[in-house]
């Protein structure tokens, strides 16, 4: 250390110039330090979830959705209509945007009387002014399920525009240009901001607002701090500049390696600033205390240096092994934060024992008064030697504390909740969380829940499944509005045909798949060749509890219910036995459909599942019955309708034969259901051969048609018999619910479905044998991806950088520690100050819920590097006094009136600095600065109490040999200790000016 | 040239725009004068839409996504004045039999095979997708440009090497009051016989969005014809090529068969 101080004065002059010349370069590529919020750039590249969102994203247009909403009193206006038409356009201009959807650009297709519409849902080159048109839109667009609540809030107040991000676009430069477009169209509508995207962009200002105001602050509290601590304007400046320069050095590395700052790394200034002038201040003060004893500026500056020199640079590795621990973590946030962190108290160390020293050198001596003897002083002592008393007079009383603390601890610990959405960054009143709050009551949330699916998606039971699928998401808590391609086809079908289902066969859905090919909004569901898709849910929580609970149960729904193997056949074909069986299987399907539909409503009355399933078998396997008359006549009247059309595929001329066709079919009815070749013969009867020999097909065709209506008709009634006896054993809320008798239409819908599929393993069982074509194979595989799942992954990643970093932290303390004491004990011993202060503030986390989350997961290591600190200072003290002194007690008020007022100061003023941080406007680091100040102030205390009682009690010999103490002090110690504090008063007084601000 | 077409309209309008032109007229063009007013060049261009008094077409359609993956159908289109036609599909096998019927007054009807239906579409989408294509209805109603657009003539530029001899090339702006989607088109226009053989389509903010190319032109009995059509879409990266498979002119197609009835005959 002798050669070290001896460089520093040689050169100081270099290292003067040195310094500030690197620190004007780095401070200079500072500047352009940038501000990365995006949580998922944190995240390792190479984890599967990560690639899975990744590669989804870059299938389907984009994973980030940026959301406007326009709130009014009535959105249904011609001046709010058109702000949404202007921003949607102007967003749809914008090159990384790659698709909008918003009210004034959906396609919308609507079933008309002998028809569909298509069109859009508004048009934008018309948007009405008319009151009467306006209200129409209103009542239409609040009629259909896929806009309501969804689009626009079912009061018809908001309305939404969503933007999907392209995966390469910068998310918070393009939701900035955004926000400007908006603000740039006239309106008068309140307007919200959400989705990641524009969160980013928020984050980023408080990012910048909270450098600006912390900053300045906690620079100012270091200012007071050390203007009350050395009364001198160079105790302020020389220990404030070490930090400053390190500070400025971290920020201008992190710069030049274009390592941005993140959420995390945001505290690493105000985190230096706090931390880093205690090596200052520790030089500064041991070479006023050279300078008092009379020693001349060079050889004072000299031995300091190396008497401090020691302490300092251990006090910095353990600080540094706290950070560095932050290295095991998966999080590159959570080890840029460490790694930067490190190499600051580094810098502040360095600079503490080099350019510092070297500037004294130059500056004039000047008459130092040591700070000792004034009231405040006497004080603090004197509240130390009463904590001294307590302490040994109490020391099972506090090692009986200290198994109760790691006791509820460890118990506390597996309860401590986490939060890892970015919402939850934001301050309860801020304009992301009323948003985002807005959105989920009105608007279903804004997080989508994503799974990946891959199979052949014009598969109707591949479809089939999706569908049964998203009844199944449907139904879970805070799930809403699942979507997908196979929605789509119900919808089509439900315009083309009346019912929302999924056809049976490949052409009936490749028929519906026709009208929406090319459609702006596949892209986001399905890639071109319409093998891979995805089934879309909003969740209306952005809790991460909640969330965790939702994808697990989504992964347990893919694992164990998803049919992933299914194998088609047709029951028509089976023979009867067997028909039966399959029946039962089908009947088993519609009842489990039901049933989520049932949970998705939260009907609490018990379902009659047994009744319910009989009567759907009896429905299935129910023979071919006549028709009423009512249904007759029906029939009769749509047949006669067709015969007299422009469709009908004979042209008859004459009432009679027509009437007689009609008359035949109908007598038919009453009986049965014809079958095409009745129906020709029926024809043949009546139509004279001269109509069709020309064209015999006609007949064919005729019949066809005719056959298709009866079917038609013949399907209906079935369902809406099934219906009839459905309904009555439902719970009335049920049985009135218009939604849940449109869903239970669709799901009996399937009684008249000759196609089916079962699982391959079923398949087997049932017709014992696998013997079928490879065509009639069905497969999906489903994934689960979206932010919820990318959410559990932080979060789980999170909770291990927690565990492996404090581990790492506390068994590398643990050794150095060790080591230095050269006891085993002695190291277990020095380690559970901390180890207390961490249990105890995940207990308080418990009590108080507050989060593990990606700012306070750094409290633990953060807590040791700096905490041990205290527990080092009180030890070295604690066991020089040992030697010297004639008995414990002696030995630990000297050091409590030492080094234990010292390390309160200290770690008083390290907590105001963290305090600063409460004053920010990022939850999570208010979060993290009460929860640091709060172990700070803990580890100082356990420094000075349960350490020295566990010593006592154990009286480990690291300390020094008991032995030697307890002979002379052996009887009655107890029953004296008043009086031998008394008696020790006056030699703590003189130990007291010898040793006075060894550490302050 | 206000008509909404849809579905069925749309190709056959686009074809006879993009695949024909009657040579007659076109060669007589190429004799004139060459200074003609872009306007005059436009319209010469428009009244290669003038077409023959009916026809029979069967066109394939490749759908080519930005992996450069194909997707190919097959219809069939049948067309009587310029108000009537018939476009059946003829592949791929799931959709065989769907057929558009197209009459005046903006009435159309659908065939859905595997429903065994009839339904009238109404409908007021000009600017979405036709069937997967990358021609928009309203790309493909607009047969005569002059209507709805202001030509000018596009100076050459220098870097340019392509023979201004043998193309006219217009700047198409939309006429005041005509809402489009495009801020403005460029126009290449062969000089001998004035057929259009690109289209560039430019956004809003005037960037390139998207391209219409012509090729294999020839001429087919009286009529110019182009074999192959290909519209690429620069923001989605896709791209539409249809591509003549056969063509038939004046065969002397019977009103009857552009009714509901035939639409559901194979």
């Amino acid at each position: 250390m002798q050669k070290f101080s001896d460089f520093v004065l040689k050169f100081r002059v270099a290292i003067i110039l040195g310094t500030i010349l690197i620190t004007l370069g780095l401070g200079y590529s500072a500047k352009d330090l940038r501000i990365n919020s995006d949580i998922l750039s944190y995240l390792p590249q190479d984890d599967p979830l990560v690639m899975l969102f990744n590669e989804v994203g870059d299938k389907f247009g984009g994973n980030s959705l940026a959301m406007i909403a326009l709130e009014n009193e009535d959105i249904f206006n011609y001046e709010t209509l058109t702000r949404v038409n202007r921003i949607t356009r102007k967003f749809q201009e914008l090159d990384e945007v790659s698709q909008v959807m918003s009210l004034t650009d959906i396609m919308d297709i609507k079933k008309i009387a002998d028809g569909l519409e298509v069109g859009r849902l508004i048009d934008k080159e018309d948007i009405p002014h008319d009151p009467e048109k306006l209200k129409n839109i209103k009542t239409y667009t609040l009629s259909r399920d896929m806009y309501r609540g969804s689009l626009v809030s079912a009061d018809g107040k908001i309305t939404l525009i969503i933007a999907r991000l392209k995966q390469e676009a910068d998310k918070v430069a393009l939701a900035h240009q955004m926000k400007k477009i908006v603000q740039n169209t006239p309106g008068r509508e309140k307007i919200y901001y959400a989705g990641i995207p524009f969160q980013m962009t928020f984050l980023d200002k408080i990012i910048k607002a909270d450098l600006g105001k912390l900053v300045p602050l906690v620079i100012l509290l270091i200012i007071l701090t050390l203007y009350f601590s050395f009364k001198s304007l160079r105790g302020v400046f020389l220990p404030l500049i070490t930090v400053l320069i390190s500070t400025v050095w971290t920020l201008g590395l992190m710069s030049l390696m274009k390592i941005p700052l993140s959420i995390a790394s945001n505290a690493i200034p105000v985190l230096l600033i706090a931390i880093g002038s205690a090596y200052g201040i520790h030089m500064l003060s041991k070479y006023n205390e050279e300078i008092h004893r009379g020693e001349d500026k060079i050889q004072g500056i000299k031995d300091a240096l190396s008497e401090v020199g020691v302490p300092i640079f251990l006090a910095g590795i353990t600080t540094l092994i706290g950070f560095l621990a932050f290295l095991s973590s998966s999080l590159s946030l959570i080890r840029e934060f460490g790694v930067f962190t490190a190499l600051g108290v580094m810098f502040a160390m360095i600079i503490a024992v080099t350019f510092l020293p070297a500037v004294l050198s130059f500056l004039k001596v000047r008459e130092v008064k040591l700070n000792h003897g004034g009231t405040e002083d006497n004080w603090a002592t004197k509240s130390m030697e009463k904590l001294g008393k307590f302490v040994l007079r109490r020391e099972k009383l506090f090692v009986g504390i200290c198994i109760g603390i790691v006791v509820i601890g460890l118990f506390a610990i597996p309860h401590l909740n986490r939060e890892v959405n970015m919402v939850d960054y934001f301050q309860k009143d801020s304009e992301v969380r009323q948003a985002e709050e807005m959105m989920e009551s009105k608007l279903g949330g804004s997080i989508p829940m994503q799974i990946f699916v891959k199979g052949d998606l014009k598969d109707p039971f591949v479809l089939k499944e999706i569908i049964k699928f998203e009844k199944y998401l449907d139904a879970q808590p805070h799930v809403n509005d699942p979507q997908s391609i196979a929605d789509l086809i119900c919808e089509m079908n439900r315009v083309m045909n009346g019912h929302a289902t999924i056809p049976d066969t490949r052409e009936g859905v490749a028929n519906l798949w026709f009208f929406i090919e090319g459609q702006d909004i596949l892209n986001q569901l399905i890639n071109s060749e319409a093998t891979e898709g995805l089934v879309q849910a909003k969740l209306g929580t952005v809790n991460t509890k909640k969330l965790n609970v939702l994808v697990k149960a989504v992964d347990q729904y893919i694992q164990e219910e998803l049919n992933t193997d299914m194998v088609k056949f047709r029951i028509s074909l089976a023979p009867g036995k067997l028909a039966n069986e399959l029946k039962k299987e089908k009947a088993e399907g519609i009842l489990s459909r039901l049933k989520q539909d049932i949970a998705k409503r939260g009907s609490k009355s018990t379902i009659p599942d047994k009744e319910l399933k009989t009567v759907i078998i009896a429905s299935l396997t129910a023979g071919q019955e006549g028709f009423n008359p009512d249904s007759v006549k029906i029939i009769a009247a749509k047949i006669n309708n067709y015969l007299h059309s422009e469709e009908a595929d004979i042209q008859i001329s004459s009432e009679k034969i027509m009437t007689g066709i009609v008359r035949d079919i109908g007598e038919k009815l009453q009986k049965t259901t014809p079958d095409e070749r009745d129906i020709i013969n029926l024809l043949r009867k009546n139509i004279p051969e001269r109509l069709y020999a020309e064209d015999p097909e006609v007949l064919e065709y005729t019949a066809a048609s005719l056959a298709a209506i009866i079917n038609e008709e013949n399907s209906w009634r079935k369902v809406n018999q099934l219906i009839g006896k459905l309904r009555p054993l439902f719970p009335q809320e049920l049985a009135d619910n218009k939604g849940f008798m449109k869903d239970l239409r669709d799901d009996v819908w399937e009684i008249n479905e000759d196609w089916a599929a079962l699982t391959s393993f079923r398949y087997t069982e049932i017709f014992k044998n696998n013997d079928y074509p490879d065509e009639n194979k069905s497969s999906l595989i489903a994934q689960q991806t979206g932010m919820p799942i990318i959410y559990m992954d932080i979060d789980k990643k999170i909770i291990k950088s927690q565990a492996l970093s404090l581990s790492i932290a506390i068994l590398l303390v643990f050794i150095l520690l060790t080591f230095r004491l050269k006891s085993l004990v002695g190291g277990l011993i020095s380690l559970s100050p901390i180890v207390l202060t961490i249990l105890t503030a995940f207990t308080i986390m418990v009590v108080f819920n507050i989060p593990l989350d990606i700012v306070t997961v750094l409290i633990g290591s953060v807590a040791v590097g700096i905490g041990i600190d205290y527990t080092i200072h009180f030890l070295t003290r604690f066991k020089e006094e040992f030697s010297r002194c004639n008995s414990e007690i002696e030995a630990l008020n000297t050091t409590l009136a030492t080094t234990g007022k010292a390390i309160v100061i200290n770690a008083v003023s390290v907590m105001l600095g963290f305090l600063v941080l409460v004053l920010g406007n990022i939850v999570p680091m208010q979060r993290f600065g009460y929860l640091i100040a709060l172990t700070m102030l803990l580890s100082a205390l356990a420094s000075i109490t349960v350490l020295p009682a566990l010593i006592l009690v154990t009286r480990a010999g690291f300390i020094g040999n008991f032995d030697r103490l307890s002979r002379k002090i052996a009887s009655g110690l107890k029953a004296k200790v008043g009086q031998k504090i008394a008696e020790q008063k006056e030699k703590l007084g003189k130990i007291r000016i010898k040793k006075g601000g060894n550490l302050r | 040239m206000k008509k909404k077409n849809l579905w069925g309209v749309i190709p056959v309008g686009l074809l006879m725009f993009m695949l024909m032109a009657p040579a007659a007229q076109a060669e007589e063009s190429a004799a004139q004068a060459p200074k003609l007013s872009a306007l005059e060049i436009l319209k010469k261009a428009d009244s290669v839409a003038n077409a023959p008094k009916d026809q029979e077409i069967t066109l394939e359609m490749v759908l080519i996504d930005k992996n450069g993956k194909e997707k190919k159908r097959e219809a069939k289109m049948w067309q009587k004045g310029s108000d009537k036609r018939m476009i059946k599909f003829l592949s791929p096998a799931d959709v065989k039999g769907l057929a558009f019927l197209d009459l005046p007054d903006d009435i159309m009807y659908l065939y859905l095979p595997a429903f065994k239906k009839i339904r009238r579409i109404a409908s007021h989408v000009k600017n979405t997708s036709f069937a997967g294509t990358d021609f928009t209805y309203d790309d493909m109603a607009a047969i005569n440009f002059a209507d709805e657009y202001d030509p000018g003539f596009v100076e050459k530029r220098q870097d340019e090497e392509e023979d201004s001899s043998e193309y006219y090339r217009l700047e198409l702006k939309p006429k005041k009051g005509i809402e489009k989607d495009y801020s403005r088109l460029i126009v290449r226009i062969r000089k001998d016989n004035f057929y259009p053989v690109e289209i560039q389509y430019y956004s809003k903010k005037g960037k390139l969005w998207k391209a219409m190319e012509r090729r294999g032109i020839k001429k087919n009995g009286e009529y110019w014809e182009a074999k192959e059509a290909e519209m690429r879409d620069l923001k989605k990266e896709h791209s539409t090529k249809m591509i003549v498979k056969e063509s038939k002119f004046d065969l002397g197609l019977k009103d009857e068969l552009f009714t509901r009835r035939y639409l559901k005959r194979r």
